[in-house]
């Protein structure tokens, strides 16, 4: 009897082996899984695959939530992680799938864009991993590249990166670079079959705002700076109106004309989204390489804080001028100033 | 001995809140009674040097402020034909002169041209700088010297004449200097200056 059971365990135990041998590989099962845990108002989580399947099994593929009211309203579209070295940006997303409750229309949250790019770092000067305190514990995220992974990329940087729709033709290793590669080519290099999947979920979803969460150095033109689409410039200048009020000084830039492959650019030009991208000072990305954590001038609670800001003005400014169905509401988003008062661990689910 | 101190507390918080009080006056911008109402719609906002403020103040007169000023970035001359009131926004930007194909030189020319047409029509001229210490570069201060003494009022937000620049050119000139704490502020001083129709 104990023999015949023994004989069962170990043939069940092959089974599996062979299973997991022989099986397809999960989607993004090659990259790490970040710890990321949906809050109340997440209702589904995809992977980016299901609106580009060849991504499927990729380094590139990446989870999606949606916390879908159930309400008609506006769809938001929040990507973290287009570079995975601005952590401000990540955490941010990170912590509206984890509180983020909507009433009325739809978020849609990536928090790791560039999964590849997180699945390493480029400097031995900044973190690897960054540590977040929360009231139940530490929690772990990592901190990764700007690029994508050259061996996931597949094939060599060309000498030089030139964009297909024209402009300067920029490094080799920018073709790495999501942020330059939109809208991305369906059958191109890994980082352009990324950027075409993030298309085709903007418009399958019909996407009405989008953002993309960024950071900068802090010497940088780009810190502290909303970007927008020339079609929704007045939303952004509306939201740097209110946030001045509340002590958030952003500047306000236009997307370049000729400037292609840039996710404000390419977004709202090929989608009917409102497309916006935030940029916070990251002293990790200065010449002195920082600390991206407890900086005293730019701490990350700051930097998240003025991300949750940026997000909520700009929506605010959508809802003062949609049409009535189009609006977007929370019962509950992540009060920035707390965030910024006692840091994000708060906004953390355990 | 309660009654001693509830006294105390009550004088000072009295105290307090009329400091308070005095120190949210001192805070606001101070305008020149004469300049209340002086400017006489219709309005139009444009730029001097491309700068992406002039839409954060395109805004804030007409969808917060409700002044309903014409707006074009890089508008010409004959776009402002009947204005009363030329509004322009003080920052050189290199983005925005490579958005409208402009190079400083041939936007100064166009600001130039605008002004002129202005005053020819007997408009006048605002000038505003909302831009902070990030719009206060070489190409902007040409672009501030070239505007500031050529206007009728000038607002600066905080941050834009830290180092005097503006103070200076307005003396020069004689031209009434107001400073602002914030962009929102600067509206306040803008629309307090449009006459009211």
């Amino acid at each position: 009897m104990r023999r015949r059971f023994i004989r069962a365990l170990l043939g069940f135990f092959l089974w599996c082996v062979a299973v997991l041998a022989f099986a397809d590989p999960a989607p993004g099962v090659a990259t790490i899984l970040h710890d990321v845990r949906p809050g109340r108002g997440v209702t589904r989580v995809a992977w980016l695959s299901e609106w580009f399947t060849p991504l499927a099994g990729t380094p590139a593929d990446t989870r999606v939530f949606i916390a879908d009211s159930g309400t008609p309203g506006a769809t938001v579209f929040i990507a973290g992680g287009t570079h995975a070295n601005e952590i401000a940006g990540i955490l941010s997303a990170v912590a509206l799938i984890e509180k983020a409750i909507p009433s009325t229309g739809r978020l849609i949250v990536i928090p790791d864009i560039n999964m590849s790019a997180s699945t390493w770092t480029e400097s031995t000067k900044v973190p690897s991993w960054i540590r977040i305190d929360t009231p139940n514990g530490p929690r772990f995220f990592k901190y990764g590249a700007r690029y994508t992974d050259p061996v996931h990329q597949g094939e060599p940087d060309p000498d030089r990166y030139q964009h297909p729709k024209g402009g300067e033709a920029l490094e080799g290793a920018e073709a790495r670079n999501l942020n330059r590669v939109y809208p991305g080519m369906p059958d191109g290099s890994l980082t352009e079959r990324l950027a075409w999947a993030v298309m085709s979920l903007l418009k399958t979803e019909a996407v009405d705002i989008a953002f993309d969460l960024h950071e900068a150095g802090p010497e940088s033109r780009l810190a502290n700076m909303i970007v927008a689409n020339p079609k929704n410039l007045d939303l952004a200048a509306l939201a740097v109106i209110s946030l001045e009020m509340e002590g958030i000084r952003m500047k306000l830039e236009p997307s370049s004309e000729v400037f292609h492959g840039l996710s404000h650019r390419e977004w709202g030009d090929e989608t009917k989204a409102s497309a916006f991208l935030i940029e916070t000072p990251n002293p990790a990305q200065s010449t002195e390489k920082g600390n991206p954590i407890e900086d005293l001038q730019y701490p990350l609670a700051g930097r998240i804080a003025t991300h949750l800001a940026s997000i909520e003005a700009i929506l605010d400014a959508w809802n003062m001028d949609c049409p009535p169905d189009k609006r977007i509401a929370f019962t509950a988003f992540p009060d920035w100033r707390m965030v910024e008062a006692v840091g994000v661990g708060a906004f953390l689910n355990w | 001995m309660v009654r001693k101190h509830r006294s105390l507390v009550r004088f000072l918080s009295v105290t307090l809140m009329a400091g308070l009080a005095v120190l949210q006056v001192m805070a606001q911008a101070v305008v020149p009674p004469a300049l209340l109402g002086s400017f006489l719609p219709p309005g139009y906002i444009t730029s001097a040097g491309q700068t992406s403020d002039a839409a954060i103040v395109k805004v804030l007169a007409n969808t917060k402020l409700k002044l309903g000023f014409s707006y074009d970035i890089a508008a010409k001359p004959q776009a402002i034909a009947g204005i009363k009131t030329l509004v322009l926004v003080l920052g050189a930007s290199n983005k925005g002169l490579g958005a409208a194909g402009l190079s400083l030189e041939q936007d100064m020319e166009r600001v130039k041209s605008l002004i002129a047409e202005a005053k020819k029509q007997g408009a006048k001229i605002i000038a505003m700088h909302t831009g902070g210490t990030a719009r206060r570069g070489e190409a902007s201060n040409h672009v501030i010297a070239l505007c500031v003494p050529l206007s009728d009022a000038v607002i600066v937000v905080e941050g834009g004449n830290t180092d005097g620049f503006f103070t200076g050119l307005c003396e020069k000139a004689g031209v009434p200097l107001i400073e602002a704490a914030s962009i929102a502020e600067a509206g306040s001083v803008l629309k307090s200056l449009v006459a009211q129709q």
